[in-house]
C-alpha cells in the first residue's frame, strides 16, 4: 500500500476514533433496578480521602465493577467542574445544600430507590431531608459537623467556642490551619461573634471579613484536605476539623481533643448523586443499592470516622469509635449542631467579595 | 558559582532519592533505610490507573504532534508571507503564553462548543500544547540541511510530494524522533491544562499525584516521586549513551 | 518572466504546502479560538448561580478588577485584585532577577569548559527540566518542612510561607535561564576574551563591556521564558505557599473553579495575556535593533 494511502486512512481512522471519543451516545439505561452491571466500570467523582479503598475494592470483588475515582475538595469546586463539562461521572457526592441547588438547576438525575432491593433501610430522620423530600435523587452517604480541633498538651487554654478558637489563633503562629472554603470559614466568623450563617448584613460580613483577615498571618496553610495529618503530627497545633477526621487523628494521637463548639456549629450530610449525563448509569444504582447495606455502609462509617444514615448498621460499627463523643455527640453538643443551607446568590456574592479580600 | 548551581540544582532531587527509601512512617524525618514503601504503591490501584491514562494520552500525543510539527516544517518551507506568520505564532503560542491563559481558553473553547472534557478533548488539548515543542527539533534539522539539495531537486522536475518522501522525511527521522520524546515528556508531565480539562475518566498521573501533594507528606507519595525521578533520568541516560555512541560511530566512519 | 518576490512562498521546497494545514487547523481553532472565546468571556455577564455565561454584554467583569465595591457599597480602586497583580509581578520579576544573578555566571562558566565537559554539565542542567515539576515541588516541601533538612539545620520552618513558594519557582525555573544564555555563551569568540584581557581590562570589565553585550539574545530569552510563567504560576504558590497568598495563576484557578465566576477569570486572564504580550513585543524588539 502506498504510503500515501496509508497516512490518509490513519488520518481518517483517527479522526473517526477522535470524535467517537468526544461524542459517545448514551446507551439506554434500565428503568428501575438494574438486573446485573451493564460493562463494568463506574466513575465515581468524590471528596478527597472520603471512601475507604478497601470497601471500593471489596465492591469490585463481588459486583465485578471497576470504580475509577476522581477526587474534588469542595461542593464548589464539584459543581463548577461538572458545569465546565464533565460529563459522565455515574456518581457524585454533594452535600445537602449542594443537593438543593444542583437539583433546582436540573443536574440530578431520579433515582426510583423504591425498586432497589435495599431502597428501604433509611433512618427515619434521614428518610425526608429538606433538600431531597422523599429521597428521590440522593441517598444518605455520611454525615457529620464542623468544629475545630487542637492538641490539648500544647493548646492549654482549652477553647470551647468559635470566638475563642479565632481568639487562640494568634497565640500559635505557624501552626493553625482552617479551611479552603468559603461558606464553612465565614460562617464559622459570623458565628464567633454571633451573628448568623447566610447574613444579609454588610456591617456584619465586613467584620467578619476583618476578624480573617486579622488571623490570616498566623496560619501556616488554608486547606480542608490533609489535616488529619497535620494535627495527629502536630505540624498544626489548632485547626477547623471535621469531627470525623478529627477522631482518626486521635487514634494516631491520643492528645487529640475534638470541641462542638457553644456558639454553633454546621451539620452536614453528604449523599451520593446520579448526575445527569452519567455513563454507567446502571452500574451506578447498584453503587447506591450496595452502600445501603447496612454492613458495607458501616465499614465506610468505620474508616472515615463519621456516623451514617442506614437503619442496621449501628451493630456493625466499632465500638470504641462509638463511644468516642467525636463519632457520638451528647445530646448537648448535638443540638448545637444546625443544618446548613444554601444562602441566596446575592449572599453568595458577598461572601465571595469577603473571600477573595482575605485570600488575596 | 557553576557548581554551586549544579549542587542547588540536585540537592532536592537527591533528597527525594533518599526519603524513597526512608523506613518512619513520618515521611519528613529519616527514620533508617528501607524498601518497605516501594511494595506498597504497587497496590495502589489509583496510581496505577492514573499511569495508564497519562500514557495511553501521551503516546497518541506523541505521534501526532511529531507528524503535526513535521507536516508544518515541510509544508511551510521558507514562506514569510503575513498569514503564514500570524499562524506560525498561533502555533507556537503555547510555548511562550502561560499554561494558565491557555488551559482556561482552551476550557472556555469547548464549553463554548459544546464539546465534552473526555479523552478526545484532552488528547487534543495535549496535542496542541506539544506541537510547538515537537516543532523546535524539526525546524531547526531541516534549517541545518544544505538548501541546495532540495532545489537541486526540484529543478531536476521532482514534484513536492517526492522531495516531502524522498528527502525530507528520511532526513527528519532523528528530529522526528527527538520531538516524540519531547512532545511524550510534557505530556506525561503536564499538570495545569489536564487539571482545567480533565474529565471523569482522565485523572492524568500529575493530577492524581497533586491531589495526594495536598494531603501533605506521606512516605507513598516519596516513592512516587522518586519514580518520578528516576524514569525520566534513566531514560535520558540511556537518551545522552546511545545518541553519543551513534555520533562516535559516525565520526568514525568518517575517518 | 517574472521576477520572483522575495516574500513570495517557495512552495514545495521541503515537501507540499497542503501537510502544514493541520497544524494551521489546530493552531487556529485550539489556540487562536481559545484566546478569542476567553476575550469575548472577559466581556460577557455571568450565568445565574454563578454558572458559566451568558450573552449579555457587560463590562462588570473588568470593573470587579479594578475597581470594588467593597461591602459598605463604596467604590474605590479594587485593591484586592491589584495587589494580586503587583505581588505576582514582583514575584516574578525577583525570582527572575535570581535567575539572572545564578543563571549568567552559570551558563558562562559552561561555556569556558572543553566541549566534552560542556555536554555533560548541559546534561546536568537539564535533566531536572525532565523531573515533574510536582515531583519537583514535593523535594522542597521535603526540605522546608518542620523536621526537613533545613530546620535541622537551623533555618525558620519555611514551609507555607512566601519564601518557600519563592525558592520553589527560582529552583524551577533556573534551567530555563540558563540554556539559551549558554547556547548565546558558547558561541563567544574567546579570541576577543583574551585579547580584552590582554590588553590589561579587569574582569568585571569583560564581564560587562564584552561578555554580557554579546550575549544579550540569550539573556532575553531566559528573561521571556523565565518571567512570562513565573508570572502565571499556579502549582509553587499552591503547594509551597500554603495557599494563602494568591497570586494571578491562583486566582483564574479560582475564579474558574471555586468562585465560578467565568468573566473575571477569563478578564484575568486577558490582563496577563496583555503583560505577556508586553514582556514579548520587549524583549523581541532589541533583537531587531540588532539585527538592522
Amino acid at each position: 500500500m502506498g504510503r500515501r494511502k496509508r497516512l490518509s486512512i490513519i488520518g481518517v481512522a483517527a479522526a473517526v476514533s477522535l470524535l467517537v471519543g468526544i461524542a459517545v451516545p448514551q446507551a439506554q439505561a434500565a428503568v428501575g433496578y438494574p438486573k446485573k452491571p451493564v460493562g463494568t466500570e463506574l466513575n465515581l467523582y468524590n471528596w478527597s480521602n472520603y471512601i475507604d479503598p478497601a470497601l471500593l475494592k471489596r465492591f469490585t470483588a463481588e459486583t465485578g465493577i471497576n470504580v475509577n475515582l476522581g477526587v474534588y475538595e469542595s461542593n464548589a469546586q464539584m459543581l463548577a467542574k461538572l458545569e465546565a463539562g464533565a460529563r459522565g461521572y455515574d456518581i457524585i457526592v454533594p452535600t445537602d445544600y449542594m443537593v438543593q441547588i444542583m437539583a433546582k438547576k436540573g443536574l440530578l438525575q431520579r433515582i426510583k430507590r423504591t425498586t432497589f432491593p435495599n431502597g428501604a433501610n433509611l433512618k427515619a430522620e434521614f428518610a425526608n431531608p429538606y433538600f431531597d423530600q422523599g429521597r428521590s435523587y440522593t441517598i444518605p452517604y455520611l454525615h457529620g459537623l464542623t468544629g475545630f480541633g487542637y492538641l490539648k498538651d500544647k493548646v492549654t487554654t482549652n477553647p470551647t467556642t468559635w470566638k475563642e478558637f479565632f481568639a487562640a489563633i494568634p497565640s500559635y503562629p505557624g501552626k493553625t490551619t482552617i479551611f479552603d472554603d468559603k461558606k464553612e470559614v465565614i460562617d464559622a466568623a459570623l458565628r464567633s461573634m454571633g451573628y448568623k450563617p447566610c447574613t444579609k448584613s454588610v456591617v456584619q460580613l465586613q467584620a467578619a471579613q476583618d476578624l480573617i483577615k486579622s488571623i490570616k498571618p498566623n496560619l501556616n496553610t488554608i486547606a480542608s484536605s490533609g489535616n488529619i495529618g497535620r494535627l495527629s503530627s502536630g505540624t498544626s497545633v489548632l485547626l477547623m476539623m471535621y469531627n470525623g477526621a478529627t477522631y482518626k487523628a486521635k487514634l494516631a494521637n491520643p492528645n487529640v481533643v475534638f470541641v462542638y463548639p457553644k456558639d454553633g456549629l454546621p451539620l452536614w450530610q453528604d449523599n451520593f448523586a446520579i448526575p445527569v449525563g452519567a455513563k454507567n448509569v446502571d452500574n451506578a444504582k447498584i453503587f447506591l443499592n450496595w452502600m445501603m447495606d447496612p454492613k458495607n455502609i458501616a465499614q465506610a462509617s468505620n474508616w472515615a470516622g463519621y456516623n451514617n444514615g442506614i437503619t442496621g448498621s449501628d451493630k456493625y460499627l466499632l465500638d470504641a469509635m462509638q463511644a468516642d463523643t467525636a463519632f457520638t455527640p451528647t445530646a448537648a453538643q448535638m443540638s448545637l449542631g444546625v443544618a446548613m443551607a444554601p444562602c441566596s446568590t446575592a449572599v453568595n456574592d458577598l461572601y465571595t467579595k469577603v473571600w477573595t479580600a482575605f485570600k488575596g | 558559582m557553576g557548581v554551586s548551581s549544579l549542587i542547588f540544582l540536585y540537592l532536592p532531587l537527591l533528597t527525594v532519592l533518599i526519603f524513597a527509601f526512608n523506613k518512619s512512617e513520618d515521611a519528613t524525618t529519616w527514620g533508617g533505610f528501607s524498601t518497605r514503601w516501594f511494595s506498597t504503591i504497587l497496590d495502589n490501584t489509583d496510581l496505577i490507573r492514573s499511569a495508564k491514562v497519562s500514557l495511553s494520552i501521551a503516546i497518541p500525543c506523541a505521534l501526532i504532534a511529531a507528524m503535526i510539527a513535521a507536516g508544518l516544517a515541510i509544508g511551510m518551507g521558507r514562506a514569510t508571507g503575513s498569514v503564514q506568520n500570524v499562524l506560525r505564532a498561533l502555533v507556537n503560542a503555547p510555548l511562550v503564553l502561560p499554561e494558565i491563559v491557555t488551559s482556561v481558553g482552551t476550557l472556555a473553547f469547548f464549553s463554548q462548543v459544546g464539546i465534552p472534557l473526555r479523552y478526545g478533548s484532552l488528547l487534543f488539548a495535549h496535542v496542541v500544547m506539544c506541537v510547538p515543542f515537537a516543532f523546535l527539533p524539526i525546524r531547526s534539522r531541516l534549517r541545518d540541511f544544505d538548501e541546495n539539495i532540495f532545489e537541486a531537486a526540484r529543478d531536476l522536475g521532482a514534484s513536492s510530494f517526492r522531495v516531502m518522501t524522498k528527502i525530507s522525511i528520511p532526513l527528519l527521522i532523528p528530529a522526528l524522533l527527538s520531538s516524540g520524546l519531547l512532545s511524550f515528556i510534557i505530556s506525561m508531565d503536564d499538570f495545569l491544562t489536564s487539571l482545567f480539562v480533565s474529565g471523569p475518566e482522565t485523572t492524568t498521573l500529575p493530577i492524581y499525584i497533586f491531589g495526594l501533594l495536598k494531603l501533605g507528606a506521606s512516605p507513598e507519595v516519596n516513592v512516587i516521586a522518586a519514580l518520578l525521578l528516576i524514569i525520566p533520568t534513566l531514560g535520558l541516560l540511556v537518551g545522552i549513551t546511545w545518541t553519543a555512541t551513534r555520533r562516535r560511530s559516525n565520526e568514525a566512519r568518517h575517518q | 518572466m517574472r521576477i520572483p518576490v522575495r516574500s513570495q512562498r517557495e512552495p514545495g521546497i521541503y515537501g507540499p504546502n497542503a501537510v502544514s494545514f493541520p497544524a494551521y487547523v489546530t493552531g487556529f481553532f485550539l489556540v487562536g479560538m481559545p484566546l478569542v472565546v476567553i476575550t469575548i468571556f472577559s466581556f460577557l455577564s455571568r450565568g445565574d448561580f454563578g454558572s458559566g455565561v451568558i450573552r449579555k454584554f457587560t463590562l462588570e467583569a473588568y470593573r470587579t478588577v479594578f475597581f470594588e465595591t467593597d461591602l459598605m457599597g463604596n467604590s474605590s480602586f479594587n485593591f484586592t485584585y491589584l495587589h494580586i497583580i503587583g505581588r505576582s509581578v514582583l514575584l516574578a520579576f525577583t525570582v527572575t532577577l535570581i535567575c539572572l544573578i545564578v543563571g549568567i555566571p552559570t551558563a558562562i562558566w559552561i561555556a569556558l569548559q572543553k566541549k566534552s565537559t560542556q555536554r555533560v554539565l548541559i546534561a546536568l542542567v537539564t535533566i531536572p527540566f525532565w523531573v515533574n515539576v510536582l515531583a519537583r515541588t514535593y523535594a522542597w516541601m521535603l526540605l522546608l518542612s518542620e523536621g526537613g533538612l533545613f530546620d535541622k539545620l537551623g533555618s525558620p520552618v519555611l514551609l507555607y510561607t512566601s519564601w518557600a513558594t519563592f525558592i520553589g519557582l527560582t529552583y524551577a525555573f533556573l534551567p530555563f535561564m540558563v540554556l539559551p544564555i549558554y547556547a548565546s555563551a558558547e558561541k563567544l569568540d574567546r579570541s576577543i576574551l583574551e585579547a580584552a584581557f590582554d590588553l590589561g581590562a579587569s574582569g568585571w570589565r569583560v564581564l560587562i563591556r564584552i561578555v554580557i553585550p554579546m550575549i544579550r539574545f540569550g539573556i532575553f530569552a531566559g528573561i521571556a521564558i523565565v518571567f512570562i510563567p513565573a508570572l502565571g504560576a499556579y502549582v509553587q504558590p499552591a503547594l509551597l505557599g500554603g495557599n494563602k497568598v494568591m497570586l494571578i495563576g491562583s486566582l483564574i484557578n479560582d475564579q474558574f473553579g471555586e468562585s465560578r465566576n467565568w468573566p473575571v477569570g477569563s478578564a484575568l486572564a486577558v490582563l496577563l495575556l496583555a503583560m505577556t504580550g508586553v514582556i514579548l513585543l520587549s524583549t523581541r524588539r532589541r533583537k531587531l535593533e540588532f539585527a538592522s
